[in-house]
């Protein structure tokens, strides 16, 4: 375990330094000098292109440049942003707070809604497994901002239950802004959950395992409880991790449609004042955080799955 | 388009048109038929639609529908039913491009992992790997940050963030037809691999390819929809689906119809295409 533990981490620490190096090197590969990109549109002092170039070690060759710059990001310096002349490090922790709470809120949706869902149309009456199946397969063709759209339209202007725009103060507060947002986020990946549940809880009803539990005399709460739906959650782990992994490149879309200060919306501002050292820096924090996620399911999954030999690395 | 070209030409293309009528079923080929009527919609906008997509008619903003505007028209007193149409040219177009893009790499990336073995296919798969690991909207995202926003900047990118999905899948099914003895048997025979490639393993698992674009149609036309509806792929006053559904101030005053019609079409319009795939994919 511990071998595949190191082996994970490995990995994961390679990918982390390919896509930083990635999010890097663009600034390289864009028309114009790195100077150039790097101040956008904006005009500046001699005195800040000098700061710049040396924030930058611009002088340096390149692999020195990267490395004082994936250095500092380590320790939490992402250089100044031209645009704003405030440390880039600052507005990314000002908004963060509210990317955070809404991945969270929207991932406790998907689990607990997905799941939910899912188990009440494997083992529940056929009619309402029929309705069940009928929603999810229009909720996984609609797309994130469309439901937004839909949503706005619907929660907000219709029957003004819930705030157009905003995030909203204090824990209650960001709660009650950040419900739609949430919702639109984990609407795609609960119906997804919710066919991937209902698959595998089915697959498990004919196991082996649960045929002889049910022929010993077993009560049926007592095999759904014990087999069923432990060796169902398996496949649904997995999937819900996977699908809060991409819930992160989701909260840009989010972020648009309800007008949220987070860091989607930092992202796209960036990305519009040609605010480069910004866009680089979120890009490698969405980024990272996908990717750690992503490996955790993967250790999760192999926690869970004592079939799976860690060690024997499928292709 | 090359390689789109070669595949229908497989040997078996006598045999292609009724497998793909069975395999599509009644529902395949109207859903077929749904989008390749959207397709010609595009293509012909300038006859079919009745207006031009940014004519404005002064006298007639924000109006319900009539007979002048089936579908009503905007805030700028444009016809919405001529934006729609209008706007699916670049809806479709850029899927096409992500699409091409992706599966002329990832059948070149797949031949070669397969037919090389070994540490050849090692390289390839860390390669792709890596490119997994990388969410196509935040790549998309840093392309537009470079080289400004455009559909040929967010078609590229995304192009190369769904060559792993559609280059993993053929890989496979490219390992098992690689372990057949008629494999074997043209090797012996001396044909270069190359041409095994080209003639025996792309065309056997062409159903497998085919399905898998199709599928990837779908999630690229929601991705660029989004992209626009970001302010990053299509600019207005031109527009796309995406760029449409992107009008909150409609919904404020209370013109709801012109943001869901595109929205609806999105919808209808993937569904469509992911049955079609999914059905493709069915034996």
């Amino acid at each position: 375990m511990a071998g595949y533990l190191g082996r994970q981490f490995l990995s994961l620490v390679v990918l982390l330094v390919l896509s930083s190096f990635l999010i890097y090197g663009s600034l390289f590969l864009a028309p114009g000098s790195p100077d150039a990109v790097l101040f956008g549109n904006h005009t500046v002092s001699p005195a800040v292109r000098a700061a710049v170039d040396a924030q930058y070690h611009l002088n340096e060759p390149f692999l020195v440049q990267y490395w004082h710059w994936a250095t500092s990001a380590l320790q939490g310096n992402f250089g100044t942003s031209i645009a704003f002349r405030t440390s880039v490090a600052g507005r990314i922790s000002a908004v963060a707070g509210t990317t955070i709470f809404l991945v969270v809120y929207a991932s406790v949706l998907i689990t607990f809604f997905g799941i939910l869902l899912g188990v009440i149309s494997a083992l529940g009456p056929r009619k309402l497994d029929g309705s069940i199946m009928v929603a999810t397969n229009v909720g996984t063709a609609v797309p994130t901002f469309v439901a937004s759209v839909i949503l706005i339209e619907v929660f907000a202007v219709k029957l003004r239950w819930f705030p157009v725009i905003g995030a909203g103060s204090g824990f209650f507060g960001r709660l009650y802004h950040l419900t739609l947002p949430a919702t639109a986020l984990a609407l795609w990946a609960v119906a997804y959950l919710t066919r991937v549940t209902r698959v595998s809880v089915r697959d498990e009803l004919h196991s082996d395992p649960v045929m002889t539990a049910t022929a010993r005399g077993l009560h049926p709460k007592v095999v759904i409880a014990r087999h069923v739906i432990r060796n169902a959650l398996i496949p649904i782990v997995t999937v819900t991790g996977l699908q809060i992994a991409g819930l992160i490149a989701g909260t840009v879309i989010v972020e648009q449609a309800f007008g949220l200060n987070g860091l989607g919306q930092l992202l796209l501002t960036s990305v519009e004042q040609k605010d480069f050292a910004t866009v680089q820096a979120v890009s490698l924090i969405l980024v990272s955080a996908f990717i750690v996620t992503n490996t955790l399911v993967d250790i999760l999954y192999t926690m869970l799955d004592p079939r799976i030999r860690p060690g024997s690395r499928q292709a | 388009m090359s390689v789109a070209v070669r595949l229908l030409d497989a040997p078996d293309t006598g045999r292609v048109g009724g497998r793909l009528r069975e395999r599509l079923g009644v529902g395949g080929i109207v859903a077929a038929a749904f989008v390749l009527l959207l397709a010609l919609a595009a293509a012909f906008a300038s006859v079919v639609a009745p207006y031009a997509p940014n004519h404005e008619d002064f006298l007639n903003t924000s109006s319900g529908p009539s007979a002048a505007h089936l579908l009503g028209t905007d805030e700028l007193g444009r016809d919405i039913l001529s934006r729609l149409i209008w706007g699916a040219q670049p809806s479709l177009l850029g899927p096409l491009i992500v699409i091409s893009l992706a599966t002329v790499i990832a059948l070149l990336a797949a031949s070669t992992a397969v037919w090389c073995g070994g540490k050849v296919d090692l390289v390839i798969s860390r390669i792709l790997d890596f490119f997994f690991a990388f969410p196509g909207l935040l790549l998309a995202i840093l392309v537009v940050a470079l080289y400004g926003p455009g559909l040929l900047q967010c078609s590229f990118s995304l192009g190369i963030a769904y060559t792993p999905w559609i280059a993993r899948v053929t890989r496979s099914a490219m390992l098992k037809e690689r372990s057949k003895p008629y494999i074997a048997a043209v090797e012996v025979q001396g044909l270069s691999g190359k041409a095994i490639a080209l003639r025996h393993l792309i065309p056997n698992v062409s159903s497998v390819i085919w399905s898998q674009a199709t599928i990837s149609f779908g999630y690229a036309l929601i991705d660029l929809a989004a992209l626009s509806f970001l302010g990053l792929n299509i600019q207005p006053p031109r527009a796309d689906w995406g760029v449409l559904v992107n009008n909150e101030s409609a919904l404020l005053q209370g013109h709801p119809a012109e943001v869901i019609y595109p929205g609806i079409l999105i919808i209808a319009c993937v569904s469509a295409v992911t049955y079609v795939g999914n059905q493709l994919a069915s034996e």
